[in-house]
């Protein structure tokens, strides 16, 4: 098993812990064996040290983003790259964005992904059915 | 440390001392000015010897019925939450001047007749349906007043079947017509029936103090 | 068995011990955990929810409802937060008794005020 994602200037990742909870930043500079510079472009994120253990690596990165490279690169990079909208697409984010939206939602709306769950279930299970070999 | 904007704007709208309302009256006689300045409202010539102590005034006749929760509105979807009907979901069609709150499942779609709630035992959804067809003036608290069985004179006994609550005709009628009105309206949104037919229970992973409603 | 449904329309918490010092130890108000709340914030909403502890006795007494049954309550109030990490005091009609320290307390949605 190799590792694909390495903590590195220009890696993207995803904040898991704190007040900056799920906010992508990017990796600026590496402080020692636990602690990275990170930053938010778009997300409010100040850039600051922060734990790496409070961070997740996603699969996208920046080239050309040196170590402790200056905001306006790492800004003008980001933009260029569109990261945002990539990670959108992604099936993490993806994923993020359905927690969002499950948690945000009123009684009648529960009630409606209930129904929605059940009537997806029982279709499968009905093809399952099918599939099953035939018992005496 | 200058002054507070509160000081500063009390100092501004600081209200002029009340001054005497006076009039000058014309005087006769030669030696006497002409005219003196005469205070308009002398005030009362006697006061009692004592302060006589005025009685406080009732507030026994000032009743306003609770204050309604903002999210409460005609039409609301309600959760109770005590009772034997604890997770039903209910229509909310007005407050009563007791400030209980009168509902209805409608009884057609969950068998909960109109019923008074109190505000404290309901949870508010943001889902709401329009009740504005329903006639619900004829309700009050005098009409869902218990009525206590008359007690047997000559002898103690628990007449359970007396004790058991039978709807009356008038209730049933009046059930009916609410109905009429309402379950039309409920059966145009799609999945609203089976909404209030279901009972609301919280499971696992689930947080109040998070959730919305 | 009672009519109703089983919905669960309470909080689950746990009893963890009376509002004490290191040495001495309070007994008119209790700790109490309340399941997902870990923050001062969080906890807030349930300040004056009625909590009960539920327990087992051998004879059957009638309930508030009229029947007969081998559950009993012990009826209280969320009266305040507990520290910084989302536990709250809650007093009791009656002070809970010590054997109910470590067990589950419900905590219920009323009086609500959403």
């Amino acid at each position: 098993m190799t590792f694909t994602r390495f903590v590195e200037a220009g890696r993207i990742a995803l904040i898991n812990y704190g007040e900056h909870l799920n906010k992508l930043v990017v990796i600026v500079d590496i402080v020692d064996q636990s602690r990275l510079l990170v930053e938010g472009v778009t997300t409010k994120v100040r850039r600051q040290v922060i734990n790496v253990k409070r961070v997740s690596l996603t699969s996208l990165k920046l080239d050309g983003i040196k170590r402790g490279a200056p905001t306006d690169e790492v800004a003008a990079a980001y933009k260029e790259a569109d990261i945002d909208a990539k990670f959108a697409a992604s099936g993490w984010g993806k994923k993020l964005d359905r927690k969002k939206k499950r948690a945000a939602l009123d009684d009648f709306g529960r009630f409606k992904v209930m129904v929605a769950r059940m009537k997806k279930s029982k279709a499968i299970n009905a093809e399952l059915q099918k599939l099953q070999p035939a018992t005496a | 440390m200058g002054k507070s904007r509160d000081a500063r704007r009390r100092a501004k709208e600081a209200p002029t001392k009340p001054v005497l309302q006076t009039i000058t009256k014309k005087i006769g006689g030669e030696k006497n000015g002409g005219e003196r300045t005469v205070i308009v409202n002398k005030g009362p010539k006697w006061y009692p010897a004592d302060d006589i102590k005025k009685p406080v005034p009732s507030r026994k006749h000032a009743h306003k019925p609770p204050k309604l929760r903002s999210s409460i509105k005609p039409g609301s979807v309600l959760i109770l939450l005590a009772g034997r009907l604890q997770g039903c979901r209910v229509i909310f069609l007005k407050q009563l001047k007791s400030g209980m709150l009168l509902v209805t499942g409608p009884y057609s779609v969950n068998r909960i007749p109109l019923r008074r709630v109190n505000q404290a035992y309901v949870i508010a959804t943001s889902t709401s349906v329009d009740v504005s067809a329903v006639d619900v003036s004829k309700f009050d608290d005098a009409y869902f007043k218990r009525v206590k069985a008359k007690k047997n004179a000559d002898v103690m006994e628990t007449d359970e079947e007396a004790a058991k609550y039978a709807p009356t005709e008038e209730r049933i009628a009046d059930q009916k017509a609410v109905d009429q009105v309402l379950v039309p309206v409920i059966e145009k949104e799609p999945l609203m029936t089976s909404y209030l037919k279901n009972r609301f229970t919280l499971r696992r992973g689930m947080n109040p103090h998070v959730m919305s409603f | 068995m009672s009519q109703v449904p089983q919905v669960r329309l309470h909080v689950k918490g746990v009893h963890l011990g009376y509002k004490r010092n290191r040495r001495n130890q309070h007994c008119g108000q209790s700790r109490i955990q309340i399941e997902g709340v870990k923050d001062r914030n969080d906890a807030k909403f349930y300040l004056g929810k009625r909590i009960a502890y539920v327990y087992r006795a051998k004879t059957l007494k009638k309930s508030r409802t009229g029947e007969m049954s081998k559950y009993r309550f012990m009826w209280g109030r969320i009266i305040a937060t507990h520290g910084n990490n989302g536990h709250v005091r809650a007093k009791f009609t009656k002070n809970l008794p010590p054997v109910s320290i470590g067990r589950p307390v419900r905590i219920m949605l009323y009086p609500s005020n959403i």
